[in-house]
């Protein structure tokens, strides 16, 4: 190890959701004096606007710092953020990868949460040192001693002496970051070696192109060199090398093993630089790709639509915007006879579903419609073709169907004892096969389910909240696929099938949901002038019918002089509405009522 | 030979009202102050001495005070008020002339007053005969007072007496609505309105979350029907959405609105529509009494208004839209393309066509809106 290794630590902060790491790595930074605390925005790492309002991270960023430590030494911590949620797993997994140790915090008054749990597995596989750190602990709930005693006994690390700290006070910090000095180890590496570095995340900057974050474990790099990304053998002259400083990148000569920093080589797309992807040279690669990478695929995909038709080229171009900065968003066009022209867009999970779509109508100012999420399905045709169905319009009709599997996830929920019931009654209803269940303590208990992702799509995490009152937390990951009884489910309104409201669906739930989704078409589609049926199918069995009414009163009572330019605008108005209206068949139905029919509140 | 005059119609806004109904979004003020009525009636005669260059062509054959509570002027007033349209315009010698008031409003010798000044016609607030739904909407009178308000304007000579009714009202049931037609036919008015309550944003109903006791939709679309059955039954035509007659009293005034016919608007809020545009006068009284009244409005119609406005209008009417009439004045078919919208709307029992007519029932004529609409020819057939 070169004396330059011995002063450099490479750390994560990782936490259930809302647990204070944001809060945490903005103390951090404030006690490094890079930021100087009346500069400071709060929460510097996060820096998308949404990050911020929801208090999570979305995207890893790392950043470097600079620290004196009691020992008269400085010190240079490169701190790596990571994304605080179940859906980007991987991309957590790949940020510890570039450590070599983690914080752990957890909440002193919420004690250890399924994310907890989750992320200190995923340090563990990683080979880091784990540092608990009990935050929050100005609150008058703080229950300290037993924290540090449910870490020790249910994640299984030494707890004593921890850290017990508060990040929103600013209350023993310092301590901190004395553990990370002393107990996170210094990096390895050899810098002599072929280049190895770990890509763990990039973004796109229109200026530089993409900006790629690296952690290097052998040899050097420097502006001039040709790099070979392994996993696709795409070869790129490094532009620029250097540190991510809180308030922008600062270039530096070069760097070498040990550190975290970033590359720009002229990329186009954040597609090309995929995480957890391997960098080396091309003049002398190394022999072995660093462990671990895979593609990341999208679980759920629904189908996104401008509300005003006119705007779809918009929605393309923010679509592509937003792919610049986020590989793991995939979409291409779909065409619906109800909602036009839109596109199939594919999401890691539901959270970065909602992300996106509230990006679109936020940043892009688009109003959209989107269809339900749909998980993957594994369909075996006459034949033996196997295909994958993202999309319920094109799931072959079923004489056509030797075998459909679907998407099982193993899910882990930590609850307080009191709801054990009603979330396993939950879990029953959604399918889930019973694992087992573990006491953490005589409060609280972990409950492991096997149950199929369409059913968590399907409002499970709403669901979950309301029946654990807030308390219970959830966390899934992919297990395989199983051969299931699917059927497609379509409605029709006024005899017409609506290919936007089709969906799949359970044999055993089919029933129930054709009658709530029909119920919801009535409550939503408003009266016109001729009655409309609504019916639910299975193939050509009709399940479950409603009707909509005839409208019986659309009409402006008075007319006279000064009413006659009132009454116009009126019409004017229900015209303008009418040209938003969406053809679902032969009905037109308002955007808005579309939604509120998809809208999943089951509970 | 004396060359034909242009009928014109003329509308006074008399903006003074003794208390705001919860429901009215019409421009009125608080009508206490003679004086200030006063002023209004010298600002009304000077609006109206402008325009008589203008219609100089014109015979004015309807006159129509409408509000607020004209009632509330003094016979004073009035008789300024009828000099100075005699003054100023060539007024038909069988000329309809209404005006409007409220119960508790009018004593006999104003009734006679207005009588003598040539008003033949008087169209009553009564909204309803059941005392606790017209607290309810901030009327200030009772039913007993519609009773015997309707018996002086009978006393004092007037012939053709108009009542309006309400319907949706705050606790109303389809058995006080029948109460208040029984009681109403019992008055015996030559001519009807009922009109379903509609909550405007800006009137105190409009203000509240919720207004109590207010039936449903379904309730008061029966209430509309009730209406329009117990009416014909008594000999009213049903003429226009919310209007009834007796054959030869139909509103001369009213008509000329959804005929397209030409009107002068004078005073606060009035709206005039005079070779082929529509204008109007801001709510500002101050303006006005300044004689600074702005205009609200000022709209030339285009050949394309012209022809929307013509089917909203005449599909308020029983009469309904004559189909040759309308592609001699637009130059197309107003059903071509739509046979099939058109059989659906008769089969469902909302419209009635001869080939040569298109007409509303009554049924068709409470969804006009969304029939108006799907009858768009500038827009895709609708369901």
């Amino acid at each position: 190890m070169t004396e330059r290794q011995k002063h450099i630590r490479n750390f994560s902060i990782i936490a259930h959701i809302d647990h204070g790491k944001s809060t945490l790595a903005d103390r951090i930074l404030e006690l490094t004096s890079t930021v100087a605390t009346r500069d400071m925005e709060a929460q510097v790492l996060d820096d998308m606007d949404l990050e911020r309002e929801r208090g999570i991270t979305i995207k890893a960023r790392a950043v470097t710092l600079t620290y004196r430590a009691e020992n008269g030494e400085t010190y240079e911590f490169n701190l790596i953020d990571t994304p605080g949620h179940v859906d980007f797993g991987y991309e957590v997994s790949r940020s510890l990868n570039a450590c070599e140790g983690a914080l752990l915090v957890v909440d002193a008054t919420q004690g250890v949460e399924a994310q907890t749990l989750a992320n200190a597995y995923l340090a563990i596989d990683s080979n880091l040192e784990i540092l608990p750190v009990i935050n929050k602990i100005d609150l008058p709930s703080a229950d300290v001693e037993k924290v540090r005693a449910e870490i020790e006994d249910i994640i299984g690390i030494p707890a004593e002496g921890c850290p017990a700290v508060s990040a929103k006070a600013g209350l023993n910090i310092r301590q901190v970051l004395e553990k990370v000095v002393t107990d996170i180890p210094a990096p390895a590496g050899d810098e002599e070696a072929p280049l190895k570095c770990l890509i763990f995340d990039s973004r796109y900057d229109s200026y530089l192109g993409v900006v790629v974050y690296i952690r290097v474990f052998d040899g050097k790099i420097k502006a001039g060199d040709r790099i070979r990304l392994m996993s696709t053998g795409a070869e790129f002259d490094v532009v620029e090398v250097g540190v991510m400083k809180p308030f922008g990148l600062e270039k530096t000569a070069g760097l070498a093993a040990g550190d975290v920093g970033y590359l720009t080589a002229s990329i186009k797309t954040v597609g090309e630089t995929q995480v957890g992807d391997t960098v080396t040279l091309a003049s002398a690669p190394t022999g072995q790709a660093l462990p671990g990478f895979r593609q990341a695929h999208p679980m759920v995909y629904a189908g996104i639509y401008p509300a005003d038709g006119a705007r779809y080229g918009d929605l393309r171009d923010a679509l592509e915007k937003l792919q610049l900065n986020d590989a793991s968003l995939s979409f291409e066009p779909e065409t619906s006879a109800a909602l036009g022209f839109g596109f199939r867009c594919g999401f890691l999970g539901l959270l970065h579903m909602e992300i996106i779509e509230e990006r679109l109508e936020r940043e892009f100012n688009l109003d959209l419609i989107t269809t339900a999420p749909s998980v993957i399905y594994r369909v075996t045709v006459r034949g033996g073709e196997v295909r994958y169905i993202d999309n319920p319009s094109n799931y072959p009709s079923p004489d056509e169907i030797v075998s459909a599997e679907e998407p099982m996830v193993r899910a882990s929920i930590i609850t307080p004892t009191d709801y054990i019931g009603g979330l396993m009654d939950l879990c029953q209803e959604r399918r889930g096969v019973f694992v087992d269940m573990k006491y953490i303590d005589t409060e609280r208990a972990e409950l492991h389910y096997r149950l199929p992702l369409n059913e968590i799509i399907y409002d499970f995490f709403d669901a979950l909240k309301s029946r654990s009152k807030g308390y219970a937390s959830l966390d899934y990951e992919f297990d395989a696929y199983e051969p299931s009884k699917l059927v497609k489910l379509d409605f029709l309104l006024n005899g017409d099938p609506v290919d936007a409201l089709s969906f799949i669906v359970h044999e055993d739930k089919a029933y129930a949901r054709a009658r709530k989704i029909a119920e919801k078409l009535k409550e939503n589609i408003p009266r016109q002038l001729f009655e409309i049926p609504i019916q639910a199918a299975i193939g050509s069995k009709i399940i479950a019918r409603e009707t909509v009414k005839a409208m019986r009163k659309d009409v402006l009572a008075k007319c006279y002089g000064g009413d006659i330019t009132r009454k116009k605008k009126l019409l004017e108005k229900q015209k303008e509405g009418k040209r938003k209206m969406r053809k679902l068949g032969s009905v037109e139905v308002s955007p808005e009522a579309f939604m509120a029919v998809l809208k999943l509140d089951d509970e | 030979m004396m060359k034909k005059r242009r009928p014109v119609g003329l509308y006074l806004h008399i903006p003074f009202c003794l208390g705001k109904c919860y429901y009215c979004d019409f421009c009125s003020f608080p009508g206490s102050d003679a004086g200030l009525r006063q002023r209004y009636t010298a600002a009304l005669c000077r609006e109206l001495s402008g325009w008589e260059s203008a219609l100089s062509d014109a015979e004015i054959d309807t006159v129509y005070f409408g509000g607020g509570t004209p009632t509330l002027l003094s016979a004073r007033d009035f008789d300024d008020l009828f000099n100075c349209i005699h003054a100023h315009f060539a007024v038909a010698q069988d000329a309809e002339i209404t005006v409007e008031m409220n119960p508790g409003t009018a004593d006999l010798p104003l009734l006679s007053a207005l009588r003598s000044f040539g008003a033949n016609r008087i169209s009553m607030g009564v909204q309803s005969a059941d005392d606790r739904q017209l607290r309810a909407i901030g009327r200030l009178h009772t039913c007993r007072d519609a009773a015997l308000a309707f018996r002086l304007c009978r006393e004092a000579g007037f012939a053709a007496l108009s009542m309006d009714l309400m319907y949706g009202l705050p606790y109303q049931t389809a058995e006080s609505f029948r109460q208040t037609l029984a009681f109403a036919l019992q008055c015996g008015p030559e001519h009807l309105s009922a009109y379903g309550l509609k909550i405007e944003p800006a009137t105190r109903f409009g203000r509240m979350e919720r207004v109590p006791g207010l039936p449903d939709e379904d309730a008061e679309c029966d209430l509309y029907a009730l209406a329009a059955e117990t009416l014909a039954g008594a000999g009213y035509r049903h003429y226009e959405i919310s209007n009834y007659a007796k054959p030869g009293f139909e509103s001369r005034h009213n008509l000329r609105y959804w005929r397209g016919g030409e009107y002068l608007g004078c005073g606060v809020a009035a709206y005039s529509f005079l070779d082929g545009v529509r204008f109007g006068n801001d709510r500002d009284l101050d303006a006005y009494l300044r004689g600074e009244a702005r205009r609200a409005e000022y709209r030339p119609l285009t050949p394309c208004d012209r022809e929307e406005e013509y089917r909203m209008l005449r599909l308020r009417l029983a009469e309904g839209i004559s189909l040759p009439e309308y592609r001699r004045l637009f130059g197309r078919d107003l059903i071509a393309g739509r046979e099939e919208l058109v059989d659906r709307l008769v089969q469902q029992g909302l419209a009635v066509t001869d080939g040569q007519r298109l007409r509303l029932t009554d049924a068709g004529m409470y969804v006009s809106n969304a029939v108006i609409l799907a009858l768009d020819p500038d827009s895709d057939a609708g369901n």
